[in-house]
């Protein structure tokens, strides 16, 4: 009798008490974030065929960062984040780039240790897997430049960027370059064009830009070699070659580029398109 | 023995209730507790008690007090004799027209100057209309390998490449194989479904590159991913397989590290900078190897 009694008060003790604490985060955000995140996460997941477990957290910690822990496999949203956040690219943009950076950390304790040898490097590859992952989900990977462009330091040379990271503009420009490449579509129908922050990006980078649409130029004009290159040798081995089908170690020929100008380049292409109309 | 029980019960309630009290309650109170907290301070066992203070008596001045001396101005005491006047200006007072002015020759508060800055044309207009569809995944009902082999070597390089740069050629840095090229790839089996042949042995698949990112230092490797195989049928309809190969070279981070760890010794902590300049391998899809990629319906 007596613990039936007692285990009642304590119950509604217990209910009662927490509904006093007042300041305490159960705050509806905390919850409608933390299902916008796990949302958000799982979406990017799942389109791409991620078949790994990671766990999403809404945390209300003011830092201003969303980190990767490796042991916990979780990662973890920061609400500072959230003040310069304005839309879901954006948002997702945040979460791609971690669980780019995840599945490298993921790969090996040999990539690992690369990882922390050399993490310049494995910053812009997680930079640019983050735009493909947002592609396959169905978000603007223009968001990206956006929200680094708002999020971004730039240290010194001399700083903490010598030999362990990049400035910020230096991974802007990388993940440009590589939408400009791959995804030209959303840069020729740009959302984002006339918003403050992007027209800021566009002004402070004007020499990078041209240099990377004069450097994609130069790719376009390699590409068409190549690629014709592939087309033609549709032809020479036909289905019923196949017993001729046994090229060890044959290199893709790549010429000497260093000779190659535009002009020569574009001259060459004519070349061969009046060859093979 | 029950009432025990529950003692213990709603004592441990009450514990677990203490951090939802604490986080109550406002942050400056807790502040203010921990700073008092931070004054107390407690009496050790062995020490001698102090003898209590004498009440101070009023009006004494303390010991510790530091006056400044006041120094008297002799010549300003003489002036005080002296019937003197300030000076006052009696003109007219200059009129404020400034905020004015100002509000008549500055723009209101939403019409500044908007230049808006264009982005650079895209070069590959073939693609710049063609909007990348989201990857949608879907639950296959037959899932069939497909083994394959490229045609040709292919391995990631980086080279420096002629750019025509305004008056100058410049010379820019590339990894190679370019994104977007097309890596042809040969079927080593056939693909059954239903038992009709979909894939015969020795069909053409080709392959995009997806994303090339060159070697580095600390014995970093190159890594080149393939992706978007494809295979096109008699009918010449194109079929999709499902899969990416990712390649990377060799790393040699691990060894650096080892290598380190064993010569620190000898060459004093020398060893770190001189072995962290070397590169790891390069990234290669290779003939020798077969790679395996999914059809699936």
């Amino acid at each position: 009798m007596y613990l039936r009694f007692f285990i009642i008060i304590a119950l509604f003790l217990s209910v009662g008490l927490i509904s006093f604490g007042a300041d305490v985060p159960l705050a509806c955000d905390v919850d409608v974030m933390q299902k916008k995140l796990l949302e958000t996460g799982f979406r990017l997941l799942n389109s791409n065929d991620i078949q790994k477990h990671v766990f999403f957290y809404y945390d209300i910690s003011d830092k201003i960062q969303v980190q990767q822990y490796f042991y916990t496999k979780k990662i973890v949203f920061y609400q500072g984040a959230m003040k310069f956040i304005e839309n879901d690219d954006e948002f997702a943009a945040l979460i791609a780039r971690e669980l780019a950076y995840s599945m490298d950390m993921r790969f090996g304790i040999f990539r690992r240790t690369s990882m922390s040898y050399n993490p310049r490097k494995y910053e812009l590859k997680a930079d640019r897997r983050a735009v493909d992952y947002l592609v396959n989900a169905g978000y603007n990977p223009v968001g990206l430049i956006t929200v680094y462009n708002k999020l971004l330091a730039e240290p010194s040379a001399f700083g903490e960027s010598f030999f362990v990271k990049h400035k910020g503009s230096e991974r802007i420009m990388s993940i440009y370059d590589y939408i400009y490449q791959k995804y030209p579509y959303f840069i020729a129908h740009n959302e984002y064009l006339r918003t403050p922050v992007y027209q800021n990006f566009l002004k402070t980078s004007k020499k990078e830009r041209k240099k990377s649409r004069l450097l994609q130029q130069t790719r376009l004009e390699l590409l068409r070699k190549y690629n014709s290159d592939v087309e033609k040798s549709k032809n020479e081995y036909s289905i019923s070659d196949f017993s001729m089908y046994n090229m060890y170690n044959q290199d893709y020929d790549y010429g000497d580029y260093e000779s190659y100008g535009l002009e020569e380049l574009e001259n060459f292409v004519n070349l061969l398109e009046e060859e093979n109309p | 023995m029950k009432k025990i029980l529950c003692y213990l019960l709603l004592l441990f309630v009450f514990f677990m209730q203490m951090p939802v009290w604490a986080a109550s309650s406002p942050q400056k109170k807790s502040y203010q507790r921990a700073k008092t907290a931070y004054k107390k301070t407690y009496p050790k066992k062995n020490t001698p008690k102090k003898a209590p203070a004498k009440p101070k008596e009023e009006n004494q001045p303390k010991e510790d007090d530091f006056q400044i001396p006041l120094i008297e101005d002799t010549a300003a005491e003489a002036l005080l004799d002296r019937d003197l006047e300030k000076n006052s200006y009696n003109g007219p007072e200059p009129e404020d027209d400034s905020s004015d002015l100002l509000l008549k020759t500055s723009a209101s508060k939403y019409d500044y100057n908007k230049t808006q800055e264009e982005d650079e044309p895209v070069v590959d207009a073939r693609r710049a209309d063609v909007k990348p569809a989201a990857k949608r995944v879907k639950i296959p009902k037959n899932v069939s390998v497909v083994y394959l082999k490229p045609v040709k070597k292919v391995s990631t390089r980086c080279k420096r490449v002629k750019v025509d740069v305004g008056e100058k050629n410049q010379k820019f840095s590339m990894p190679f194989p370019l994104i977007g090229q097309t890596v042809h790839f040969k079927v080593l089996n056939n693909v059954e479904e239903n038992g009709n042949i979909v894939i015969p042995k020795g069909a053409d698949v080709y392959a995009t590159v997806g994303e090339v990112s060159p070697r580095a230092m600390g014995g970093v490797p190159a890594e080149m991913t393939l992706e978007k195989f494809y295979f096109k049928d008699k009918n010449g309809n194109i079929i999709e397989l499902d899969g990416e190969i990712s390649s990377s070279g060799y790393t040699l981070a691990v060894w650096i590290g080892l290598v380190e760890l064993a010569t620190t010794p000898f060459l004093i902590g020398f060893a770190a900078p001189l072995l962290r300049v070397l590169p790891g391998g390069q990234a290669i899809v290779t003939p020798r190897k077969t790679y395996a990629v999914y059809y699936k319906t």
